[in-house]
């Protein structure tokens, strides 16, 4: 009988525990995150790409190709939160944020007075502050919220 | 020690990568505006300057001309008008 309310693994009628709730929520405002910062950067690559080569980090030739594949990165990840690639997804995001808070680093410690371009190009100005920063390192820990294994939660 | 990473996340996220990169590039080929290669950009400093520049000569814009290209006419005034 015992065996029978044994717990069984992918079982809907299970409440979700607390772990599994906020891993959820993690999933679902990282990937809203990254749709919204991936989209305008697909529909206008060219104005991405001077976003990127404002910061005077990576050469000329290559800044087009990152300003394609960085946002086709971006929307990957974030569909995968959503399939059951999500730890997969969590993990490319995780290494994406990671370059990116270097990249703004850097550009904060060589004083450059530059538009993040993190959402595109808006009319809107956004410089790059500290609190970019601050911003990345709470997505960071929403992708490692999704990466804790069960058997640590 | 628990394992964080399988061998199983970390193909989803070479896979996921790779159609990423794929994507990317098959985007950047079809926009034309958007060279693979881009152009390195163009040196600033007078040593750079092609010597075709520093040779090129000046063109003065032609000087402003007080006369008129069209001889002016007088404007008939109508009749009955004021003087």
């Amino acid at each position: 009988m015992s065996a029978m309310n044994a717990s069984v693994p992918g079982d809907m009628s299970q409440k979700p525990s607390v772990w599994e709730s906020l891993a959820w929520l993690a999933r679902l405002i990282l990937a809203g995150v990254f749709l919204v910062a991936a989209a305008p950067k697909l529909l206008d690559p060219a104005a991405f790409a001077a976003s990127i080569a404002n910061f005077r980090v990576f050469p000329d030739s290559v800044v087009n190709a990152i300003a394609t594949v960085v946002p086709a990165l971006e929307l990957c990840g974030a569909l995968a939160l959503l399939t059951p690639w999500r730890r997969g997804g969590a993990l490319l995001l995780a290494g994406l944020l990671l370059a990116f808070t270097a990249l703004l680093a850097l550009s904060l410690a060589r004083g450059l007075d530059l538009d993040c371009g993190c959402f595109g190009t808006t009319s809107r100005a956004d410089p790059v502050s500290p609190l970019h920063l601050v911003r990345n390192a709470g997505l960071l820990a929403l992708a490692v919220l999704v990466l804790i294994p069960k058997r640590v939660r | 020690m628990t394992q964080w990473f399988t061998r199983q996340d970390l193909r989803e996220t070479v896979l996921l990568t790779a159609l990423g990169a794929f994507a990317g590039l098959v985007h950047l080929g079809l926009r034309p505006e958007l060279p693979v290669l881009a152009e390195p950009a163009a040196a600033c400093t007078l040593d750079g300057l092609p010597e075709a520049a520093v040779l090129a000569p000046v063109v003065e814009p032609p000087a402003a001309s007080m006369e008129p290209a069209v001889p002016m006419t007088p404007v008939s005034t109508p009749a009955g008008g004021a003087p």
